[in-house]
């Protein structure tokens, strides 16, 4: 009898191994498309055989020893570090492109064509600079390099500071990421005490990871216990076992009220990690509004300044229609710092355009132009402090760093996001559910609980035949 | 090792491919709906900054022009102006010659005379010539009559300069003291000398008007000079408009070979792009839709 029993033990551990790796199949299925899910797998195992007689042992049937999830760490850090270098140049690709259209010949006129309009209004004037007409055109082209300039250091600067609201976005997205792998490793912990692995939870966990790694580079250390900890921007630990640090933009005064970013840490100790952060989406961002375009405000701050400073040397040297001379054709800067965005025309030569100096000699008033050809002479003056090129060629050199920049940033985001899809896709191939290999699964399992069901009947039918003997 | 594909794969790249194809297309479209290959400084960040200073050079070349059509403007009216100079200037050089014949009585004599102080009034309105409401006798004081009713010059020695072309000037105006002179030594003054010239006829006595005679001819060619003058920098003026139109005639091209579409380049980078598009739609329909094992479990 004690066969009978074990052959509807073993057909019942059948069963239950069927049902079991039938329910995983169901699992993968159901999860083909959820981002993040690692497929899923019965381990199915022997039982213990238990000794029959005196003639051997006899077996138990089967078991479903562990439900194991595919996983390649090399894969998976190969994946973490390609979306780090993708969010680099993807994260500020739209950024950059709305920079370099600030720099574009388009409808309005750019600080470019205001400065060639400025040179050939001094020329125009110089025709007749006691007329009126041509004395205002002047002083509108002069208005229009104050006005070019104004505007586009003002543009960039908001979009310095566009790229602070993306930033604050950002750091909220890092700290709920991080959140949630600190909660994960929680019960992780908790939940893997028997030795069997939480899958569902480890792939959330790293597919948070992965999402962690887009923004920041990350640094992933897996501990004995299961948990992970993590470090960003080199060395700085935001996860560890079951606390997260939190990572908080504080407005820096010495950098036009832009945020430093510093990571708050268990204690609330806080450290300055802003210049740390190179990597991943928010590196880009930080270098795209403190490198790329910082740079370029600068050295329109320095042609500003440099402009406005010669221009106004040689119209204090020369008199007004009034026989007056010494005054400054734009207000004097007080320095080279925001200089762009501080370029203004002297109110009361704005008022009145015949207060312009065209004239070198007052007793030369109303017909001496020779100021005014000074001042056109500039235009092909070179400078040292703008490497001894002119002002016209030192935008132009604006122009061609501004769309190099964009240029390269654009190459390098479209090979990175490529990059990264390829890594992506070997991560999935080994990771992912195919439906193909569901589909085998499912069939396999269904005609295994066919056959053990097969056992049991069996089992029962001869249970069956021997109650009638009894009988 | 074999690659499995898997459900997501399926799905997700061809979503990345046809992005990618999407956004060439777009940007060969706005190459080809602009006309521009240049649209922002990325495009071509060398054509960019090439771009740019060949603009600078036409914007200055047509003000150039501008200049030299102001300039010419002025050098045929002073032209014209010291040209009917010297013809009134050798008019009394007749009459004078006239009032020495012996023939003559001395009413005769004051007829002449009064001609040449009638010419003498002429003369000063042609210094006094004024253009577009500038005098242009008058030096750098374009605003003031150069010649007063009692011949006094009121203008300065300034002569006029005007940019016409890379670091080219030319004289617009010679001051009218360089022309009328103004009383001062190393000029004749014109307008004193026929005062006298006028006096001297009435007076009748053939010594000093032989010795204004004299005068008269070192006045005329001091005018005669002044408008050759003018002419040479008429000369410069043509040097200056030959280059100016070259100029202008060799940057627009330059700047469009930067910066313009090539269409048919341009139309047939689109064909390809909308070619490569098509076949991936395709065959990114054909893999979503590709039957699995499931079609044929029944």
């Amino acid at each position: 009898m004690m066969g009978l029993r074990g052959a509807f033990v073993s057909g019942l551990s059948g069963l239950r191994v069927s049902t079991g790796a039938l329910a995983t199949v169901g699992h993968n299925i159901a999860n083909a498309h959820t981002v993040g899910y690692s497929r899923q797998r019965a381990e199915i195992g022997q039982r213990d055989p238990i000794r029959f007689a005196t003639a051997g042992y006899l077996g138990q049937g089967a078991d479903i020893n562990a439900i194991s999830r595919a996983e390649d760490r090399f894969l998976e850090r190969q994946v973490i570090r390609d979306r780090t270098l993708s969010g680099f140049y993807n994260g500020r690709e739209e950024t950059l492109a709305i920079f370099e259209r600030l720099y574009a010949e388009g409808q309005t006129p750019t600080v470019g064509d205001a400065l060639d309009s400025f040179f050939n209004a001094a020329r125009e004037l110089s025709q007749d600079p006691s007329s009126y007409g041509p004395r205002t055109g002047f002083v509108q082209a002069v208005e229009g390099v104050a006005n070019t300039f104004r505007t586009l250091a003002n543009d960039a600067t908001t979009l310095r500071h566009g790229i602070d609201d993306d930033l604050e976005a950002h750091l909220e997205d890092v700290n709920r990421l991080a959140k949630k792998i600190a909660e994960m490793n929680a019960r992780i912990v908790s939940g893997e005490i028997g030795g069997a692995q939480l899958n569902d939870f480890r792939d959330q966990r790293d597919q948070a990871i992965r999402e962690m790694s887009e923004l920041v580079d990350v640094n992933v250390l897996p501990q004995k216990n299961g948990t992970v900890s993590i470090e960003i921007a080199g060395h700085f630990n935001i996860v560890q076992e079951d606390f997260a640090a939190r990572l908080e933009g504080l407005p820096n005064p010495a950098n036009d009220g832009l945020i430093d970013i510093e990571l708050v840490g268990a204690s609330g100790e806080r450290s300055n990690i802003t210049a740390e952060l190179d990597e991943g989406l928010i590196g880009g961002l930080v270098d795209l509004r403190d490198g790329t375009i910082a740079e370029q405000l600068a050295n329109l701050d320095q042609l500003a300044f440099q402009f406005a400073q010669e221009v106004n040397a040689i119209h204090r040297a020369g008199f007004g229609l009034d026989g007056v001379g010494g005054r400054d054709l734009f207000v004097p800067l007080a320095g080279q710092d925001d200089a762009a965005g501080n370029l203004y025309v002297d109110a009361a030569i704005l008022a009145d355009p015949n207060l312009v100096a065209a004239a070198t000699d007052p007793l030369g008033v109303p017909g001496d132009n020779r100021n005014l050809q000074a001042l056109a002479d500039l235009q092909h003056a070179d400078h040292a402090v703008l490497g001894d090129v002119n002002f016209n060629r030192y935008y132009a050199e604006l122009l061609n760093q501004v769309g190099t920049a964009a240029a390269e940033n654009r190459d390098r985001a479209v090979f990175h996001a490529v990059r990264a899809d390829q890594s992506e896709n070997l991560r999935e191939s080994v990771e992912g559910v195919s439906i193909d290999d569901e589909m085998i699964d499912l069939t396999r399992f269904q005609k295994h609980f066919e056959a053990n069901s097969k056992v049991i009947t069996t089992v029962e039918a001869m249970l069956d035949t021997l109650m009638q003997i009894l009988r | 090792m074999v690659i499995r594909v898997t459900e997501k794969v399926r799905y997700d790249s061809p979503r990345f491919r046809i992005a990618n194809l999407r956004r060439r297309q777009l940007d060969v479209n706005e190459q080809i709906s602009t006309g521009q290959r240049i649209n922002k400084p990325s495009d071509d960040p060398l054509g960019t900054l090439k771009v740019n200073s060949y603009t600078t050079q036409l914007d200055r070349a047509e003000q150039h022009e501008r200049n030299i059509d102001a300039a010419d403007h002025l050098l045929r009216v002073i032209d014209g102006t010291l040209g009917e100079a010297s013809n009134t200037l050798y008019k009394i050089k007749e009459l004078t010659i006239q009032s020495l014949s012996s023939a003559l009585t001395q009413e005769d004599r004051d007829l002449i005379a009064d001609e040449i102080a009638q010419m003498r009034d002429h003369l000063r309105s042609l210094a006094n010539t004024r253009t577009n409401n500038r005098y242009v006798f008058g030096g750098f004081q374009t605003l003031t009559e150069p010649y007063d009713d009692a011949f006094a010059y009121q203008g300065d020695a300034n002569a006029t300069r005007l940019e016409v072309g890379e670091g080219q000037f030319v004289e617009v105006t010679p001051p009218g003291v360089a022309v009328f002179g103004d009383g001062n030594p190393g000029t004749v003054d014109v307008f004193a000398n026929l005062v006298a010239l006028e006096a001297t006829i009435r007076a009748g006595v053939e010594d000093p008007i032989q010795d204004e005679l004299e005068i008269l001819e070192t006045a005329i060619e001091q005018v005669v000079i002044a408008r050759s003058r003018g002419g040479v920098q008429q000369n410069r003026l043509e040097a200056a408009l030959s280059v100016n139109a070259y100029m202008q005639e060799r940057l627009p091209g330059a700047i469009s070979v930067q910066r313009d579409t090539d269409f048919a380049e341009a139309v047939s980078e689109m064909t390809l792009v909308d070619q490569a598009l098509q076949a991936t739609l395709a065959a990114s329909s054909r893999m979503m839709q590709s039957t699995s094992l499931l079609d044929y479990l029944r």
